[in-house]
């Protein structure tokens, strides 16, 4: 960061910014103790997303001790995922990352009982249209997003990490089955049985997500957190071994082989080559992989400059790719046309 | 250099191709847009305003017509992303207009961002905050045609290290019949596009008077809170509040207080104790200005008085 002079700061910023990134280049500086070397409007930027970022890290805290509270009363699991999950976990990633909502996963057969206890606390759905509700309750992984009354943080409740309807979405109980208590440090608050998915499964989550996700555009970010995931696994003992038998048991080893394939590719992320070995039969026929690459490179460094639509197909075509990988073509068609009309009425 | 400095047809090639470099208050934002009918009243009403020579930035916005040429819509990005989605074209300048303040909201944590109008008379600032209608920025129009300084009238940035507000001045938004009143107090307004907003009617943007973007850089201390509320056939009333009140009532109005944490609570409680907050009810706009005129009186006396004792 040193080496940059004024005007590639003034490229880096908005790219970063537009990635969800400068935050992490903030807390890099302050790490390093370089913050005072840069240009003023540096700093101030670095600064402000520091002080943004502190708040979310508290307010989510907070947020998970209420989601905890409320659902005490059930004797389920309560399963942070994503960003809640490292916040919880105090990984070193949740100082560089925003998380903008939190995910919670219960069991399947227990959403309504979830969603009561939720809604007696002072959780409220979120206004929306008959279709979405439908879309939601019908097809989706999760509840249609909810918030508390009294706060501001969007709630979503799975009861997948994948939607129903793909094709292999890792079945609930098998994740369950492997769950990470977390150890709350506040004795007078050990009664509420919080969680996070094994190590393992994290990292599956993180990658399955990259690939299954509608909103590609946030897919760099998403990279950096399988790759920073993965870093700070690879330490423990025998983990890449747990991780690709599991990526077996759960089906999801092409999108295990992407996610590591892109974040070694642009970040890279130490993969054994043992493993790379392993991986590389979940890859894809080569003529689609060639593709992949392609739209992969374009949609997920981030539009900016003279063509804020640049690499706005590959996403198009990624987004339909994701919702393929959700939906059978019979229940996407008619749901993509019915967006796509909305969206025309609102302009 | 000032915009101005350049002949509007440079400087609407230069908007249009590599982009401006705005300084605007304390931040520097570069501006292009390639919607033609965006940098005439852009160069006017920004013609006194400096262009910066630094090499980076704080906000990076791009304007660009779009569309099929007979939908005629526009859309505006922020580091390339659209801020409102795409819009008709002639609301390009409003919408330019709320992007610099969308960007000043959404990446200047580094101060507690008050939604109110804030002008200052011998350094001395009346933080005016207020919704949609209460009357804030007529009001802080009104003061700035009878010789106060404008430092904005939209977003009071308050210095958490000093306490002192700093300006950003920038052209004033007015709404309806705002713009007659306007159009009576200055001698020679200069408008921007009018535009006819659905529910809100007519709007446009008063190009700032000269002194206060000349004096753009000088913050000042803010000493008295005005919340107006407006209304056709209200008596002329003001009504002192207690501090916890005003507390509570600024908090409301701060934008990023909750983001702040610990640091926008101790600003806004310095800010508050070294102020007086006051309720002021009107129908007249005459008599509000010579009512925030007697406590701005009142006010320096006091201080006058303090330091003849001292």
């Amino acid at each position: 960061m040193l080496s940059f002079e004024e005007r590639e700061w003034d490229s880096v910023l908005p790219r970063a910014r537009a990635a969800e990134l400068l935050v992490r280049l903030a807390e890099d500086a302050h790490a390093l103790g370089i913050e005072g070397r840069l240009p003023r409007r540096v700093q101030r930027a670095f600064a402000s997303a520091r002080t943004q970022l502190a708040q979310q890290i508290q307010v989510t805290t907070w947020e998970i001790d209420r989601i905890g509270l409320a659902l005490s009363k059930l004797p389920l699991p309560t399963i942070l995922l994503k960003g809640a999950a490292y916040i919880a976990r105090e990984f070193p990633l949740a100082r560089k990352r925003f998380c903008a909502d939190i995910d919670i996963l219960v069991p399947s057969g227990r959403l309504s009982e979830v969603e009561g206890a939720l809604h007696d606390a002072g959780w409220k759905q979120q206004d929306q249209d008959e279709y979405d509700e439908f879309y939601y309750r019908r097809w989706m992984h999760e509840l249609p997003p909810m918030v508390h009354s009294l706060r501001g943080l969007v709630l979503d409740v799975h009861h997948a990490i994948l939607p129903k309807t793909t094709r292999h979405s890792p079945p609930t109980e098998k994740l369950l089955s492997e769950l990470w208590p977390i150890e709350v440090q506040h004795g007078a608050q050990t009664s509420r049985e919080l969680y996070t998915l094994s190590p393992r499964d994290m990292v599956l989550h993180s990658a399955a997500h990259l690939f299954h996700d509608s909103e590609p555009r946030g897919g760099m970010r998403g990279l950096v957190d399988l790759h920073d995931l993965l870093t700070y696994f690879s330490t423990r003992e025998r983990f890449w071994d747990a991780l690709l038998a599991r990526a077996v048991e759960l089906q999801l080893g092409r999108s295990l082989f992407y996610g590591t394939r892109y974040a070694s590719l642009l970040f890279g992320t130490p993969v054994p080559s043992e493993a790379r070995n392993i991986l590389g039969k979940s890859a894809p026929p080569a003529p689609a992989l060639r593709i992949m690459d392609s739209l992969v490179r374009r949609a997920f460094v981030p539009p900016f400059g003279e063509h804020p639509r640049q690499g706005e197909l590959s996403i198009r075509l990624l987004y339909i790719r994701s919702h393929l990988l959700r939906m059978p073509l019979h229940l996407l068609a008619p749901h993509l046309l019915r967006k796509a009309a909305r969206r025309a009425r609102q302009e | 250099m000032r915009v101005g400095d350049l002949p509007v047809r440079t400087f609407s090639r230069k908007f249009s191709t590599e982009g401006i470099r705005l300084r605007f208050g304390p931040f520097t934002a570069h501006i292009v847009s390639t919607v033609s009918t965006v940098s005439g009243p852009f160069w006017t009403l920004y013609s006194e305003f400096n262009l910066s020579d630094e090499g980076v930035a704080d906000f990076h916005l791009r304007l660009i017509s779009g569309g099929a040429i007979l939908t005629k819509r526009a859309e505006l990005f922020a580091e390339g992303r659209s801020l409102f989605g795409s819009f008709p074209r002639e609301e390009s300048f409003a919408m330019l207009e709320w992007g610099m303040n969308a960007c000043v909201c959404a990446w200047a944590h580094n101060f507690l961002i008050i939604h109110a109008a804030i002008v200052a008379r011998d350094n001395i600032a009346v933080v005016i905050p207020g919704g949609s209608g209460s009357g804030k920025s007529t009001l802080a129009a009104a003061l700035v045609a009878g010789g106060w300084r404008l430092l904005s009238d939209e977003l009071t940035l308050i210095r958490p290290d000093s306490g002192e507000a700093v300006p950003v001045v920038r052209p004033i938004s007015l709404k309806n019949e705002s713009l007659q009143i306007a159009a009576r107090l200055f001698s020679h307004p200069v408008f921007g596009p009018t535009l006819n907003v659905r529910r809100k009617g007519r709007m446009a943007h008063l190009k700032p008077d000269s002194h206060s973007v000349g004096r753009g850089h000088e913050p000042a201390f803010p000493g008295i809170f005005v919340f107006p509320a407006f209304g056709q056939d209200f008596f002329t009333e003001l009504q002192p509040l207690q501090k916890a009140r005003t507390f509570l009532l600024v908090a409301e109005n701060a934008l990023n207080y909750g983001v702040l944490g610990r640091v926008g609570f101790e600003t806004l409680t310095r800010l508050i104790d070294n102020a007086d907050g006051y309720r002021l009810q009107y129908g007249n706009l005459e008599a509000a200005v010579d009512e925030v005129e007697k406590l701005l009186l009142e006010r320096s006396g006091c201080q006058v008085g303090a330091k003849g004792a001292a």
